[in-house]
């Protein structure tokens, strides 16, 4: 249970609820806050945390991938990968191999940190991805918190379109535009970092479309400190 | 084997994968003891299903349900009163 703090008299019985309601005392109100605490009690309220992360995002695969049968062994790609949080997933649940690609030193640092026995199927290219070069097409194209980040969609998704298999999936997740995620990125500048435009579930499927891909399935998800969809696409 | 013993034999054989000893109660939330990793939460998620033959859906994905082995305990008991 959480109990929000009101300002309220001590003795409930003699409470003035008139004034309490009335536009002078909200007034008054407004002119007391703490705006420092709020913020930090917000950012606090709305934080990153990667187990609930974990259970939001496996919440969002296992409805996306329904019924959907795997190959077996399917090999992975996932691109701006950061940790690989997806590709690991991917893998823990349905087995294959991955490979992840991302030019930051930084998240090549943070994945070489993780222990996971997973890290053994699965190879870190630090490069560019628009740069890329494979000698191979992949089951899995994925991305997390990529797409987002670029005004020209179609170069972007070009790129999870041609290390596709013909017969492969691309699943792509990316911010919802929703109050909560507006003001989640509001409160947190140091991680609101870069481009970054916020969809809505409309907005993201005729991108989609337009660009080059057959949508399969959508599902927003909810439950996280912001919200986003995800998508499960075909080549055209 | 009583159902917390289960639960809290997986939780260990995990945490000795991942090098770390420590031990734990069953009303301890497992997450924030910073002995798992990330993905642990869907191991656990899958060895609940298949130990136990239940079928987590969407609305069970509250990390509420899976944090310590007394709330795995409680959510496996919710769904068998859903269930019978």
């Amino acid at each position: 249970m959480y109990t929000t703090k009101i300002w309220t008299n001590k003795n409930s019985k003699n409470f003035d609820w008139e004034a309490y309601f009335s536009p002078e005392n909200t007034d008054k109100i407004f002119k007391k806050m703490d705006l420092v605490k709020l913020i930090s009690q917000l950012r606090n309220h709305l934080k990153e945390d990667k187990f609930k992360m974990t259970f939001v995002l496996g919440s969002v695969l296992r409805s996306i991938l329904k019924d959907l049968s795997l190959k077996k062994n399917s090999r992975t790609l996932e691109l701006g990968a950061a940790t690989g949080l997806l590709t690991r997933w991917l893998i823990s649940q349905y087995g294959g191999t991955g490979v992840l690609v991302d030019n930051s030193k930084a998240s090549y640092r943070a994945y070489t940190s993780l222990k996971n026995p997973l890290k053994k199927y699965i190879t870190y290219l630090n490069k560019n991805i628009f740069s890329l070069q494979l000698d191979e097409t992949f089951d899995i194209v994925c991305s997390f918190g990529l797409v987002e980040h670029f005004i020209d969609k179609k170069e972007v998704l070009d790129v999870h379109r041609r290390f596709l298999a013909p017969d492969g999936i691309i699943l792509l997740l990316v911010p919802l535009d929703t109050p909560l995620t507006r003001v989640f990125w509001e409160l947190h500048p140091e991680l609101n970092r870069g481009y970054r435009e916020l969809l809505t579930e409309t907005e993201f499927y005729k991108i989609l479309t337009r660009n080059g891909l057959k949508v399969i399935r959508t599902q927003p998800v909810f439950g996280y400190s912001y919200d986003f969809i995800g998508a499960l696409c075909r080549k055209k | 084997m009583e159902v917390s013993e289960k639960i809290r034999a997986f939780i260990k054989t995990n945490i000795e994968v991942i090098d770390y000893e420590r031990d734990f109660t069953d009303e301890e939330d497992i997450f924030e003891l910073g002995f798992v990793d990330s993905l642990f939460a869907m191991k656990l998620l899958n060895f609940v299903e298949n130990e136990f033959n239940i079928e987590v859906v969407p609305e069970d994905m509250d990390i509420t349900n899976f944090n310590s082995v007394n709330n795995i305990i409680e959510f496996l008991e919710r769904k068998a009163n859903h269930s019978g």
